[in-house]
């Protein structure tokens, strides 16, 4: 999907960064990339840049633990292990901390849950991070899921946008012009 | 509506297939074709390829003229004699004329170079001419094994449907 709005938003014009961690897709060599590897490293990269935009689309799924020790050496198999978890630094709350100016757009994935409910979880983001704008959906749903090519979404703020099941590349052409509606 | 100028670099064959993607993105093609370049494809390829018949001589019906105000005149691929012939603004065969008539409508022109290095850095005059004029654009090369390539498909389609939408900006 985020490949998918930086096709879109770069038709239109727009002169646009791409911070990319593991991804399946295909960058096009037109695009400015910055390559990351993990939540942390993407953390820093994003809010050193983020003062120079104006728009800011967080697409990523980033995960939502890391560990909290790293071995630099290969564990020991013979006895049994256990991972020692924290969570991650929540990358779309620092943004408008930095940068209160820039139009924020986030991105919900709920597994399994009514409209209803992914609208309240929207709402809960723009709330906890000051978004301008989430696009939420349903990833439970089969032909919706990650890595797919299409999608259903709803797109939240005081209202609800509804867009049926359509490519990826219609959605993204959905999106950027709500985005252009409200800048 | 955009313009495809297809001429003789080996590459031709890749405008068949580049056609093809700019309709998938519902966009309509209209082909040119030099001379060199049907010597390497048939016009048939374009044709079918495009939906469209192919202008490979300028007629009556004024070709140059006609197609010089569509959303924008692709040349992909661009010999080293039809980038310098527009940077002296030579018109002395179809795609050559259309290109100049275009130039003087304020059409946008996107040239995708295909040739060998040596040619390149021996017309690079001229390139540096057209950039510094701001008469047209350029998609650089793909650089695999050490040598320069004709930019992927979705690359040119990206920057040409851009290209078209900052022009309609202005």
């Amino acid at each position: 999907m985020g490949l998918e709005l930086a096709k879109e938003a770069y038709i239109r014009g727009a002169d646009l960064k791409l911070v990319v961690a593991n991804v399946t897709v295909d960058i096009p060599s037109v695009f400015d990339v910055v390559y990351v590897e993990t939540s942390s490293e993407m953390n820093d990269v994003i809010l050193s840049m983020i003062s120079e935009f104006d728009i800011f689309i967080s697409t990523a799924a980033v995960s939502d633990f890391e560990f909290r020790q790293k071995s630099d050496k290969k564990l020991d198999s013979s006895s049994s292990l256990f991972l020692n978890l924290k969570p991650t630094t929540k990358i779309i709350r620092q943004i408008k901390k930095i940068n209160p100016e820039i139009f924020l757009v986030g991105f919900k994935a709920e597994f399994n849950i009514s409209r209803e409910e992914i609208i309240e979880c929207a709402r809960k983001q723009i709330s906890n991070a000051g978004t301008d704008l989430v696009v939420a959906n349903d990833i439970s749903r089969t032909d919706c899921h990650f890595g797919s090519d299409n999608n259903e979404v709803l797109i939240v703020d005081d209202e609800v946008l509804s867009v049926p099941l359509a490519s990826k590349k219609e959605i993204a052409k959905t999106i950027i012009d709500e985005i252009s509606k409200k800048i | 509506m955009i313009v495809l100028c297809v001429t003789g670099s080996v590459a031709a064959s890749e405008a068949i297939k580049l056609a093809r993607e700019f309709r998938r993105n519902d966009v309509e093609v209209k082909c040119f074709m030099s001379e060199a370049a049907c010597e390497l494809i048939h016009p048939n390829s374009m044709e079918f390829a495009t939906g469209n018949s192919v202008v490979t001589e300028l007629t009556g019906e004024i070709e140059h003229v006609k197609y010089s105000q569509e959303d924008l005149i692709l040349v992909a691929p661009a010999t080293a004699n039809t980038i310098s012939k527009f940077a002296h603004k030579i018109a002395d065969n179809p795609i050559s004329t259309l290109l100049i008539t275009a130039y003087g409508h304020d059409t946008p022109i996107i040239f995708v170079p295909s040739m060998h290095d040596s040619m390149f850095k021996a017309i690079k005059e001229n390139i540096d001419k057209i950039k510094e004029e701001g008469s047209a654009t350029f998609i650089n090369p793909r650089m695999d094994e050490g040598k320069a390539k004709f930019p992927s498909k979705e690359d040119i389609v990206l920057e040409s449907l851009r290209a078209i939408n900052l022009h309609k900006k202005d």
